[in-house]
């Protein structure tokens, strides 16, 4: 037995050496302790930084890459974001300056941490802090601001989640003279917690005193705030002349009658999202359509007249987005217009959801016509527009990126969703998320689906999103995905919704929260 | 690899690779072979969320191998400068990583633990400005 224990022995000493060759001259095998910082840098990049905080009581060398400054250039300190819960502002301060120092480039405050303690430790130690995302949406009551005397000075971006009543002008005079290489800005509002529509409504930040802090904006998207109306857009307008994006979705308090002259001041608008806004024909007829430089337009869920799009549609001169879903006044007349006198010939993407007096004729003949070019279509919410349509434009629509179809309602008919995804397989390589908002109900397809799904699957590499709505075929196509180890393409969509708005040529920067 | 050691991609020089021995260099050339066609990696989005659930499933069962082999291939790939090798192995070890408490992590790669009880509380301290309340 001693002898035994010996030689053991022996090989154990020689296995701990480093990289040294055994008896045999083989290397002996590597360890995790082997491997150089900047590669267990890259193994801990993968981890969340809940995990790395954790990892550095392991030992000395994982305690040093977990303090690494590289890991924490983009870092966002909202529990619910990033598990991160910071107990101690005054530990937070201290790693400020060590941890995150001039890595940092992103972050993100809840309302506890927006104190001028944390401003002046970020502008102090923290040179490459270029976007930003402040929280107030739950704020009871602001800090006091009153002794704040610096803020990061080379913010780009700045996201703001506004609170329903807090008035915000105590914090922002503070920051006005910090923020003037301001290029994108959110501003989030609350329209999704309104209950009643006579609630008062507070008018808790005041565009004008910000417009004049910003002349150099470029995106601008005030989201869901229910006190801005024209007269704040148009106060942007007057000072953000590079101003090329300007999304006010569900700012139901917006009618248009800006619109001539933001586009007579902001010669360089290029994107428009208007989304659930309450639009007026009058105000937009009033518009210069053809001096203007305009290819993204969302005018979704708006009450426009028919006059009114056909109007539009004729004299802006090349649109390459357009969203125009749920309006009751998009007819075959309008689509009609659009062809003959319109200039479609820039199409990418066309978002038609829900648009109930839209032929499927009208929607063949623009398809046939333009669809090679199309990145992105939506045809969703027409009970009308079934397969036979889809299979019909199929074939057409070959460089398609992202496809919506199918509504939700319950139809009469049965949709062949085999033959369906055959169809997409053969023709939409290029495919890159995928929608079917049909009903499970109303999906029919056989014991050859398998084969279906197995062809899509491998002829749509690109394919990353394939929602469909929860039951037994969305069970059938996990299942197959599964098998063959992507997991993460199919979703149900009561969890995850496809949108065109991926190919807007800013998406990027609209990004937030 | 080739760039840095100075050499040209038509000499007929003999490379060096005293790095590596050859059952994980024959593995590295299998893993190269499969993957010889794939579209070069997308340019590092810094904002990009890093992912970790995209494994492919050929690559999956290539690296069920212990650990040894599986730092040897990071060892290599990293000294033959194979992004995508290091990225699928950096993502395995990841993964085995997740979820574990320190305890288990320590075993599952046998690190030692070389702190002292105070530096251990000191680092324990350090980092609980991120705990749950």
């Amino acid at each position: 037995m001693d002898s035994w224990g010996q030689l053991s022995g022996q090989f154990a000493v020689a296995s701990v050496a480093n990289r040294g060759e055994d008896e045999k001259g083989f290397l002996t095998k590597a360890t995790i302790e082997k491997v150089p910082d900047k590669v267990l840098l890259h193994i801990f990049s993968y981890l969340s930084h809940r995990e790395i905080c954790k990892l550095a009581t392991i030992c000395k060398k994982w305690r040093q890459t977990a303090y690494d400054t590289r890991l924490w250039s983009a870092v966002s300190l909202r529990p619910e974001i990033s598990g991160l819960h910071v107990s101690n502002l005054e530990s937070l301060l201290t790693l400020i300056s060590v941890r995150f120092g001039a890595s940092l480039r992103y972050i993100e405050l809840p309302i506890e941490l927006i104190t001028h303690h944390v401003f002046h430790e970020l502008a102090n130690k923290c040179p490459n802090l270029t976007h930003m995302l402040l929280d107030f949406s739950t704020a009871m009551q602001l800090h006091d601001f009153s002794e704040m005397q610096a803020f990061p000075t080379k913010l780009k971006y700045l996201c703001i989640c506004l609170s329903e009543v807090i008035f915000m002008e105590g914090f922002m005079r503070k920051i006005y003279n910090f923020i003037n290489g301001l290029e994108i800005l959110h501003l989030v509002g609350t329209y999704e917690k309104v209950e009643e529509e006579e609630e008062e409504v507070y008018e808790v930040i005041n565009v004008h005193k910000l417009k004049a802090a910003t002349p150099n904006l470029r995106v601008i998207n005030m989201y869901g705030i229910t006190f801005v109306d024209d007269s704040h857009i148009e106060a942007f307008s007057s000072n953000c002349i590079q101003l090329e994006c300007l999304a006010v979705n569900f700012c139901n308090k917006v009618t248009g009658s800006c619109l001539k002259t933001v586009f007579q001041r902001s010669k360089g608008l290029k994107c428009l999202l208007m989304n659930q806004t309450s639009l007026q024909s009058q105000h937009l007829m009033q518009v210069e359509w053809e001096k203007t430089a305009i290819q993204e337009l969302d005018i979704s869920a708006t009450d426009l007249s028919t006059e009114c799009l056909i109007d539009m549609l004729t004299r802006i001169p090349a649109l390459r987005y357009l969203s125009a879903g749920q309006i009751n006044g998009f007819n075959d007349s309008v689509m009609k217009a659009f062809m003959e006198q319109g200039n479609p010939r820039n199409i990418v993407g066309l978002d038609l959801d829900a648009s109930d007096n839209l032929s499927d004729e009208a929607i063949h003949r623009f398809v046939s016509k333009y669809g090679h070019q199309l990145q992105a279509l939506s045809l969703s919410g027409m009970p009308h527009i079934t397969d036979q349509l889809w299979q019909a434009i199929l074939p057409i629509i070959k460089n398609i990126k992202i496809v919506i179809m199918g509504t939700q309602e319950r139809l009469g008919v049965n949709i062949h969703v085999d033959q369906l995804m055959d169809g997409i397989a053969n023709h939409c390589l290029q495919l890159e998320r995928l929608e079917l908002r049909w009903d499970p109900e109303n999906l029919r397809f056989s014991d050859k689906s398998q084969k279906a799904i197995d062809i899509l699957r491998v002829k749509c590499l690109k394919l990353r999103a394939l929602g469909l709505s929860d039951g037994r075929y969305y069970e059938i196509v996990k299942a197959n995905f599964e098998r063959a180890d992507r997991n993460t393409v199919v979703r149900a969509i009561t969890a995850c919704r496809v949108s065109t708005y991926y190919i807007l040529q800013n998406y990027k920067e609209l990004i937030f929260n | 690899m080739l760039e840095d050691l100075g050499m040209d991609e038509d000499d007929e020089e003999v490379v060096p690779l005293p790095n590596v021995n050859s059952p994980i260099l024959k593995k590295v050339i299998q893993w190269a072979t499969f993957h010889k066609d794939d579209p070069p990696p997308p340019e590092d989005d810094e904002n990009k969320e890093k992912r970790t659930d995209d494994i492919s499933s050929w690559d999956a069962d290539f690296l069920k191998v212990d650990q040894g082999t599986l730092f040897e291939l990071i060892l290599a790939a990293n000294y033959l400068d194979i992004k995508g090798l290091l990225d699928v192995t950096c993502k395995t070890v990841a993964n085995m990583i997740k979820g574990k408490t320190p305890e288990e992590i320590r075993k599952t790669f046998n690190i030692k633990n070389d702190f002292t009880a105070s530096e251990e509380e000191q680092v324990r301290k350090e980092n609980e400005w991120c705990e749950d309340k």
